[in-house]
């Protein structure tokens, strides 16, 4: 079974040079690693609040968290594990902000199966002809099904099948221990096919 | 196995997570349960089409505003840790606010005393002058008195009240003085000035009163017509300095004197009546006991004010007192001495100055 993981940078020691480099008060050295992980922290962030605005903005102020705190990392885990979890941090209050300002307004970008999370089509729509549009949509309905999903569910599968974290790193950017990770992600996947169901007639 | 936990595995075995145990018993339940395979197979279509999701790309000007706030922090800190160091490292830990608060303290304290004592370095005639040299403990807090004749109530019972407990409420604002009470008392602070300055001049001394010259001469106009007894008072400076002074031209000295520190007393004593002066000799086998014992007794009384000097072959003991208590003074020295003159007569109730030489002999 293959598990295409295009979101994958490898770890390397450069890392640590330039952690060390910004921890003694170079600050272009963090723009290096900013170059580096930007990409895969705003796809993070993409996935887990399903708004591209809102993932840029959360990626600024994921970077900018990092390097307030640079001070602090101590090389336990990679840089990148720490800045996972920088990230989902601040997904997580956007989603806990989002969640408190729905309940004064309407229906939430969360729900896949309402007109008003935009491109969320049901299995009873026209399927659009063109191969392109399809796989667009397609995508669409997946990433919309994604935000039906908890948040902890949401964390666990972008890590586990998007970024293409081990059990042991995911343990550690969550806080977690293994044998938590197994079972959330059984759940998360659980739920995500229920949901995918729904939303595609049959899988 | 039940589907249940056959399904929590599932999961993992996709990851290919699982005991080689485990996978067994997966393996022939699924082979046995349709249910189990159809979630087994969507599960597999879940992770498929997830990690079929395209990637997004950052916008180009994401890194840059990236760096730009983080060059931001970075001059932040720079600007915080200066301070931090400049503040933190001191072994007290002192908030910002509190130690801004102790500095405008402090300097407040300061600058006050640098402008109070100013108030206290007017002149005061003669006392200052007729001090020997030599006495400069006893005598220095005497000379800050002396020039203190713009407010000499404050300032002279200030610097006297280190030896002598005088009544604090003695003291009125020199505001009463600058203003023309009365013109007696206008009179008299120009005659002990005019005196202090020729005493000056007459000796080169360098008395410390700068604000009191120019103050003294709007002063000195009105009262140049009260002045002339002044023609003796050249003597009396001139024979301040001489240690050797005989007891005839101290009593021509005293009697200057007396109107100086009846001057002063009225002053001091806010009072427009011109107290008497009285001059007194006591001989005395022991002129130093004597005094002492006289000291101590004037300690009791507490004076208005006191005085005392310490001269080659004299000693001097001036204070302010009611009428009793000059009369009480003067039977004192009678235990002490011979007396002259020797009685006194002074209207009840009034103040007194009283000038006391204290003379070796019998």
């Amino acid at each position: 079974m293959s598990n295409p993981l295009n979101n994958s940078v490898p770890v390397t020691d450069d890392d640590s040079l330039l952690v060390s480099a910004c921890q003694r008060g170079n600050v272009e050295a963090f723009g290096t690693l900013v170059e580096k992980y930007q990409k895969r922290i705003l796809n993070a962030a993409y996935r887990m609040l399903g708004d591209y605005d809102e993932a840029c903005e959360a990626v600024q102020e994921t970077f900018l968290s990092a390097y307030k705190a640079i001070g602090k990392f101590r090389g336990d885990a990679s840089f990148s594990t720490w800045l996972h979890g920088i990230c989902l941090n601040h997904a997580r209050n956007r989603l806990k902000q989002r969640r408190q300002a729905a309940t004064h307004h309407g229906p939430s970008l969360d729900d896949p199966n309402t007109k008003e999370s935009g491109s969320v089509l049901t299995a009873t729509d026209d399927p659009a002809p063109d191969e392109r549009l399809e796989k667009k949509e397609l995508q669409e309905k997946v990433q919309a099904c994604i935000n039906a999903l908890d948040a902890d569910h949401r964390e666990v599968i972008i890590l586990r099948d998007i970024q293409g974290m081990s059990y042991e790193e995911i343990a550690t950017v969550l806080k977690l221990s293994e044998g938590t990770v197994k079972s959330r992600l059984f759940r998360a996947r659980d739920a995500l096919r229920v949901h995918l169901g729904k939303a595609m007639g049959t899988l | 196995m039940k589907c249940d936990h056959i399904r929590e595995l599932l999961s993992p075995y996709l990851d290919k997570l699982v005991s080689t145990r485990e996978e067994e018993a997966i393996r022939s339940h699924l082979a046995q349960c349709p249910a189990c395979r159809q979630i087994l197979e969507e599960l597999k279509k879940t992770q498929a089409l997830v990690g079929r999701l395209e990637d997004v790309d950052p916008p180009p000007w994401l890194a840059q505003r990236i760096m730009a706030e983080v060059r931001n922090a970075h001059q932040e800190e720079k600007r915080i840790g200066f301070w931090k160091r400049l503040f933190y490292s001191w072994p007290i830990k002192v908030p910002v606010q509190v130690l801004a608060t102790i500095l405008v303290v402090i300097f407040a304290v300061q600058v006050y005393r640098l402008i109070e004592p100013s108030k206290i370095t007017m002149p005061q005639p003669m006392e200052g002058v007729v001090m020997a040299p030599k006495d400069v403990d006893r005598q220095a807090p005497q000379e800050v008195a002396p020039p203190a004749v713009s407010s000499p109530g404050g300032a002279a019972l200030t610097d006297r009240r280190s030896r002598v407990p005088v009544k604090p409420q003695k003291a009125p604002p020199p505001e009463q003085f600058r203003v023309a009470d009365g013109s007696a008392v206008l009179k008299n602070e120009a005659t002990s000035s005019r005196q202090a300055e020729e005493a000056r001049i007459e000796n080169g001394i360098a008395l410390p009163s700068p604000q009191a010259a120019p103050h003294l001469e709007e002063k000195r106009a009105p009262a140049v017509a009260a002045k002339e007894e002044a023609g003796q008072k050249a003597s009396m400076p001139a024979a301040a300095y001489n240690e050797d002074r005989p007891a005839a031209k101290a009593d021509q000295g005293v009697l200057k004197k007396s109107k100086a520190l009846s001057a002063d007393s009225t002053l001091m004593g806010a009072a427009v009546v011109v107290p008497v002066a009285v001059p007194l000799t006591l001989r005395t086998p022991n002129p130093a006991a004597a005094a002492t014992d006289i000291e101590a007794y004037l300690n009791s009384v507490r004076p208005k004010s006191f005085t005392k000097e310490l001269h080659k072959d004299q000693i001097t003991i001036t204070a302010t007192l009611s009428s009793d208590e000059a009369v009480g003074l003067i039977k004192k020295l009678k235990m002490l001495g011979s007396v002259s003159p020797g009685s006194y007569q002074a209207p009840r109730g009034e103040t007194t100055i009283i000038r006391l030489s204290i003379l070796q002999g019998n």
